[in-house]
């Protein structure tokens, strides 16, 4: 690989930026005299640009709640928190109801008390019913 | 994957085009004009976006259509052009100021790749796709770029070096 001005430190170039390039193309232009500088000032052009943080100006904002009323904050707010509000309100409810349908539908009938006596029915033989002797006899 | 809405690409993304855009144009109303379209196209488009993790190169690709389309419209009324070039806060540092004036004197298609990386944040593929150039190219441009900022701002940089070596070793 030959080094002329226009390519020598591509590869140092495409690293920064996260790129893939070859490691043995990497480790010969880290050899040449001047690399260690060329990087430094790749980064260095980089910090400098990353100084900016220039944002529009208030109208422009005021501007843009017409084209896009949801941008309001409260507006992303309200839809970032309500998803996840819903989401979990409806899996209270499902547990709730799972505990409680299986509270109510798979108790075990030893823990269930018979109920009280209300009322007792007596019936006497030849007032209430009769046989069927008696009945041929008469 | 949910898709994300209008407003919450706006959130993450407004800042960052309106300064492109503002590098690019070098004017405050027409970056702020522009970005605001890009938004409003966002919504007009917002049924086919299939961006797939992919959204910042489809709103780049929407700003950089419609920073063309100025450009045509700036051709045939020159009289816009003509406008004095703002900022609103314009660099202190000596080494940004230079900056800023060596991205202006560079091909206005090397500078829009330059910044596409460096403002933007795209991936070579994201600024092959929005620029619709092959990855080879956006390399070997953004190196080109690189090595004239180099050239144009040696004697800056030098100093930037040594005022780092000073605070690494006192």
């Amino acid at each position: 690989m030959t080094y002329d001005r226009q390519s020598t430190f591509e590869p140092i170039s495409a690293f920064i930026d996260g790129e893939s390039v070859d490691p043995h193309d990497l480790a010969k232009v880290l050899s040449v005299p001047g690399a260690r500088e060329a990087l430094v000032d790749f980064i260095l052009l980089r910090e400098e640009l990353k100084k900016d943080d220039r944002m529009p100006n208030p109208d422009f904002y005021e501007g843009i709640r017409k084209v896009i009323p949801a941008s309001l904050p409260g507006r992303l707010w309200s839809r970032t928190i309500r998803i996840p509000l819903v989401a979990a309100a409806l899996l209270v409810a499902l547990v709730t109801g799972l505990v409680g349908g299986l509270t109510l539908f798979r108790r075990p009938a030893e823990d269930v008390p018979p109920p009280y006596t209300e009322r007792v029915m007596t019936f006497e033989p030849g007032v209430d019913w009769h046989t069927s002797d008696e009945e041929n006899g008469q | 994957m949910s898709l994300a809405v209008p407003e919450e690409l706006f959130e993450r993304h407004h800042g960052v085009i309106y300064r492109f855009l503002l590098r690019m144009t070098e004017r405050i109303e027409v970056a702020e004009d522009l970005t605001q379209e890009v938004f409003l196209r966002v919504i007009q488009h917002m049924d086919t976006y299939q961006a797939q993790g992919r959204e910042r190169a489809w709103l780049f690709k929407i700003a950089r259509n419609l920073l063309l389309d100025h450009r045509r419209q700036s051709v045939r009324r020159p009289e816009q052009a003509d406008e004095a070039p703002a900022a609103s806060e314009p660099p202190t540092q000596f080494l940004s100021a230079c900056l800023e004036e060596s991205l202006r004197s560079l091909p206005e298609s090397d500078r829009e790749v330059f910044l596409l990386r460096e403002v933007a944040g795209l991936s070579y593929d994201e600024i092959a796709s929005v620029c619709s150039v092959t990855i080879d190219a956006v390399r070997s441009r953004i190196y080109r770029v690189r090595s004239e900022l180099r050239a144009q701002l040696a004697p800056e940089l030098n100093r930037a070096r040594k005022i780092g070596k000073r605070k690494v070793n006192p």
